[in-house]
């Protein structure tokens, strides 16, 4: 399955913020959204879950066009892990992921057997059996963040989406973030994601968009997108990009240069 | 700015066997609360009278003819204004939970969008105009619905409803206008009956529950308003996160606020146009019925309707019994609303961010 970005515009109201945007995303891929504060990834990223109205181009998953599905349908191949976490109340981490199910569920249903079943099979799958019944509003930040992942894979999604996953969490819940992107990539998921460090895309993308002031878009191979030239420009300091050979893996690193 | 109030429940149950019990316990509660709020009163009835008389009820028997007057008392006055309260309690909590859930914010009231002001608007034109007293629930009850399509319309206009936050603003607005135009009729009556009449409405009581009259016209509107949330019951959960979440867990979420709206804003309404302004009762009771079973609606509902119609039948019982007069409920519930809620504010985790 693919999704098919093909020459979107969106922004708010009558103020167009990005244009002309195109994208193929395989399942199965990490496709990473990188750009200086502002420039419109949470906007496309608000577009292509349907939260915003596209200005032009289309936005079509395997020919059907996004446009025309209902929102559970799209709720059943898209999920969504938001960056913000807040809720006033204090729902069991089991129920914030039942919540997840809502799209298989008429419009009177409630979750039955085989919902439990999926919810407690997504948990299990990122290993967190163990928050089971805790409260969603007494855990850490890197926990909730897992529950969300756990909520959209209840969905059993072809996409997931996510919202600067790593943006709110310490550095040893950044790499457990990413690896478990990776996994669930490998498992045949397509992941889009929004991010603010080039790092964490050498650690788990396939493909990069990176959205650069003057208006122009690079979008490809994350190390056809990503050089120390690109992302100087996209962000306005001087960037290196540094290969360490490594005897396990290919680590790349990425780094401001003072002068 | 917001304010969470994360009431955790805590104690060696937890899940699901836990708010079954708790929802067990609410029910017997109340049986016998009814119980012996029917045995309760100025009429002097024994207790062995009373419940011969209820035996003899339950099973269809003829009533011996030298009861008739305890008959009366039991069945024609007490009975119906039992019930009546356990109803208004009941649908004004859950009116309460339904808005606290929709709007993400535990401190919102069932008049959140002007169900009140508006209602107080349409009685004191009423006591006014000299109509009757179906004619004066009547008024009341169009204008509260009134007052809240207003702000639903406006909000929309304004928001293009979109924003929840328009929602409660205009909510606000409508509620401030419409009390502004229910002093000025207050204040253009110069005869002091209808004055007093008015004030005393807006105190909210239920000793006017007519015997017979008002609690069947609640039971229609209790069971119109607590289907729909019934049948939603579920999805309303998924609006915990905000709209945004909610629409990407598939769900259409300005059909499904509508429908919350319309079902809470039915309860509201007929529960004031019938009993009069009752505060605090759809504000705090959700926190409770929280601190019970959770959360998760599919078992706030139960929990709100059972400890609202409690809570109000003990209020009530306690006005009619240990208090002189016919002292308004709606007073009593605000003097034991205050501190209750103080204490809520201690138990409850605050974030302010």
């Amino acid at each position: 399955m693919e999704l098919i970005l093909d020459n979107i515009s969106c922004g708010y109201g009558k103020r167009v913020i990005l244009q002309g945007f195109s994208a193929a995303i395989p399942t199965g891929q990490v496709f990473c959204l990188l750009g200086p504060n502002g420039i419109g990834k949470t906007t496309l990223f608000k577009a292509i879950l349907g939260l915003l109205p596209l200005k032009a181009g289309r936005a079509s998953l395997d020919q059907s066009d996004l446009r025309t599905l209902s929102r559970p349908k799209r709720a059943r191949l898209m999920g969504y892990v938001p960056q913000s976490q807040f809720t006033p109340f204090a729902f069991s981490v089991l129920d914030v992921v039942l919540m997840g199910r809502t799209a298989h569920l008429g419009p009177w249903g409630r979750p039955g057997r085989v919902d439990y079943q999926v919810a407690e099979d997504s948990l299990a799958r990122l290993g967190l059996e163990f928050l089971r019944d805790r409260y969603f509003t007494e855990l850490s930040g890197g926990e909730r963040q897992m529950v969300l992942i756990a909520r959209a894979l209840a969905q059993e999604p072809m996409f997931l989406m996510m919202d600067e996953p790593t943006s709110n969490l310490d550095f040893g819940n950044q790499a457990k973030t990413l690896r478990i992107i990776r996994q669930l990539a490998d498992q045949g998921l397509g992941v889009v994601l929004t991010t603010h460090y080039p790092d964490h895309v050498f650690q788990c993308g396939d493909q990069a968009a990176l959205l650069k002031p003057d208006g122009s878009q690079l979008v490809g191979p994350l190390r056809r997108v990503l050089t120390a030239e690109n992302l100087s420009e996209a962000y306005g300091v001087p960037v290196a990009v540094l290969e360490w050979p490594d005897k396990r893996q290919d680590l790349t690193i990425c780094r401001p240069v003072y002068d | 700015m917001s304010f969470s109030s994360t009431l955790t429940r805590r104690g060696p149950l937890r899940g699901p066997r836990r708010e079954n019990l708790a929802l067990l316990a609410l029910g017997l509660a109340l049986l016998l609360t009814m119980f012996i709020s029917l045995g309760l009163g100025r009429a002097d009835i024994s207790w062995s009278e009373t419940i011969r008389l209820l035996g003899l009820k339950l099973t269809g028997q003829a009533v011996d003819p030298a009861l008739r007057r305890e008959e009366v008392v039991l069945f024609s006055i007490r009975l119906p204004r039992i019930l009546l309260a356990f109803m208004v309690g009941a649908a004004l909590s859950l009116a309460g939970a339904a808005y606290q859930a929709l709007f993400r914010n535990p401190m919102v009231a069932p008049d959140i969008l002007g169900v009140s002001s508006g209602a107080g608007v349409g009685a004191s034109l009423a006591i006014v105009w000299g109509l009757p007293t179906i004619g004066l629930h009547l008024m009341a009850f169009l204008f509260g619905l009134g007052a809240v399509f207003l702000v639903v319309f406006v909000a929309r206009i304004v928001g293009q409803g979109k924003s929840i936050l328009v929602l409660i603003l205009v909510g606000v607005v409508v509620s401030s206008l419409f009390g502004a135009v229910g002093s000025f009729i207050k204040y253009l009556s110069v005869d002091d009956q209808t004055l007093s009449a008015m004030v005393l409405w807006l105190m909210g009581s239920f000793a006017q529950s007519g015997a017979w009259r008002n609690a069947p016209i609640m039971a229609v509107a209790l069971a119109l308003g607590v289907i729909p949330l019934y049948l939603t019951r579920w999805r309303v959960n998924a609006l915990a996160f905000g709209e945004e979440e909610a629409q990407a867990l598939g769900v259409n979420v300005e059909k499904l606020r509508l429908f919350v709206i319309f079902a809470s804003t039915l309860l509201t309404a007929s529960a004031v146009a019938l009993c009069g302004l009752i505060g605090w009762v759809g504000l705090i009771i959700p926190h409770l019925a929280r601190f019970l079973v959770g959360p998760n609606f599919s078992r706030l509902l139960p929990a709100t309707l059972l400890g609202g119609g409690l809570f109000m039948l003990v209020v009530d019982s306690v006005v009619r019994v240990a208090l002189p007069g016919e002292m308004p409920v709606g007073i009593v519930t605000s003097i034991l609303g205050a501190p209750l809620f103080i204490y809520i504010l201690c138990v409850g985790r605050k974030v302010w961010n």
